[in-house]
């Protein structure tokens, strides 16, 4: 367990620096920009008490926007995503895993992890864009920007998770 | 009572879902500027030491680039000191024939050289953080301008050794520009949309443009000499409400290669508000 808290520890802090010193100024096509950090709550452990990863999730968004300068935005997004994460497990986690473990290729096949991952992100970032655009909003241009940074954040995550696994 | 207080404590997580809602809710809608200014006084310092090792790295790589586009404005500067000193060589050394659309009157403007250490065009609401701040005499409501000459946006607020700025790529800033060819004069605001094009609005319906002409600062706000270069008239709209116009300028300033910029001080600006605001009274 100290060893899964120290990783996480590690994985919050990079994601962090990662997201906020690289990521947010890449606008590929003035499209796609990646949204990484949510893979912090993707791996955080199955059984993980619900309150803590609420705690967690929002911790995650407010230094996102602390350094981002986008006061509360991410912070919203992150909570969001952190209470639909329990429906999410419960759809995708395999009906044999009774553990804590912490969702990976090796311990929920590498298709379902990918389809949990995908749709964690998928969502998180269509309220993401949806919220941060509002009253700007343009329909193509909203699904565009969603479609452009959901594949390329998609991609990032599926490298992160390769090295992860390879380790 | 003890089956209340089970059913809240086995449905805590709503509980506490909500109350983070709401906290981040509020953050994100009661944080006006002043709040923000505040709240960003703090973090800025933190946020502005961390971007800086990540700017310097990005700085180094674009080095060739930068280098060359130095170069270049070296050259087209070279160019013009040689007209300048032609032309008081024809004059037998006595006058200098002034050029009022030209920023060559420069003796209250003073310009501090700044890198970007934060930017982001990805958003609705772009900002960008600078690594000079009140240490280096910046102060708020300076102009920004590229390394090649075209408006960047204003500083925003100001902490010791950080500023930040509100570029033309968001929907708060608003610029009073002019049709260089016209002298016609509107806001350019932009859209949220794309970070290469803006709009000049408030135009009246007679006004006279052509597509191409250069769109330059008014010089009526005490923040920016007039007729520095702003974009480039690509589209034209007429609006359906009102009888003003509503041309799409693509703008000079490429926010997502910006690396260096010049900050802008007007030395006379202390003394400019201090009379329209008697006037005003």
């Amino acid at each position: 367990m100290t060893k899964v808290f120290l990783q996480q520890t590690v994985m919050f802090i990079l994601l962090v620096l990662l997201q906020v010193s690289l990521f947010n100024q890449i606008n590929l096509f003035g499209i796609a920009t990646p949204v990484v950090y949510i893979y912090f709550l993707i791996k955080l452990p199955v059984r993980l008490n619900r309150n803590v990863v609420l705690l967690l999730a929002a911790l995650m968004g407010l230094a996102i926007d602390t350094f981002g300068y986008t006061l509360g935005l991410n912070m919203l997004i992150m909570v969001i995503s952190g209470f639909m994460r329990y429906w999410l497990l419960y759809l995708f986690t395999p009906r044999d895993i009774t553990d804590n473990v912490v969702p990976s290729f090796s311990t929920f096949g590498r298709n379902i992890f990918l389809r949990y991952a995908g749709t964690a992100t998928l969502l998180h970032i269509i309220l993401l864009n949806a919220i941060e655009t509002g009253a700007f909003a343009v329909p193509h241009l909203l699904a565009l920007r969603i479609a452009g940074s959901f594949a390329l954040s998609y991609m990032i995550i599926y490298g992160f998770e390769i090295l992860c696994s390879e380790k | 009572m003890k089956n209340l207080l089970h059913i809240i404590i086995s449905n805590f997580h709503w509980i506490f879902f909500l109350v983070l809602i709401c906290i981040a809710g509020w953050l994100l809608i009661n944080n006006d500027e002043l709040q923000r200014s505040r709240y960003l006084d703090i973090s800025q310092d933190v946020a502005g030491k961390m971007h800086t090792v990540s700017g310097t790295i990005r700085s180094y790589l674009h080095l060739k680039r930068d280098n060359a586009a130095l170069t270049e404005r070296i050259a087209i500067l070279e160019q013009e000191l040689l007209q300048y000193k032609y032309q008081i060589r024809e004059n037998n050394f006595t006058t200098i024939k002034y050029d009022s659309s030209s920023v060559l009157n420069t003796s209250h403007w003073r310009f501090f050289a700044a890198r970007l250490v934060h930017n982001s065009i990805s958003g609705t609401e772009n900002y960008i953080t600078l690594d000079k701040g009140i240490a280096d005499g910046i102060r708020e409501d300076m102009g920004v301008v590229s390394a090649e000459g075209a408006v960047v946006g204003l500083v925003m607020s100001v902490s010791s050794n950080f500023s930040r700025v509100i570029p033309l790529l968001n929907p708060n800033s608003r610029l009073s520009c002019k049709i260089k060819s016209s002298n016609f004069f509107g806001s350019l605001i932009w859209d949220g949309h794309d970070s290469r094009y803006s709009n000049l609005g408030e135009l009246p319906s007679h006004t006279v443009y052509k597509m191409g002409d250069t769109i330059v600062t008014s010089g009526f706000s005490a923040t920016f000499p007039e007729g520095v270069p702003v974009g480039i008239i690509t589209n034209a709209v007429r609006q359906k409400a009102g009888n003003s116009n509503l041309l799409q300028i693509k703008l000079l300033t490429d926010f997502s290669t910006l690396h260096e910029v010049l900050i802008i001080e007007n030395l006379q600006k202390k003394e400019r508000n201090e009379l329209e605001k008697g006037v005003d009274q």
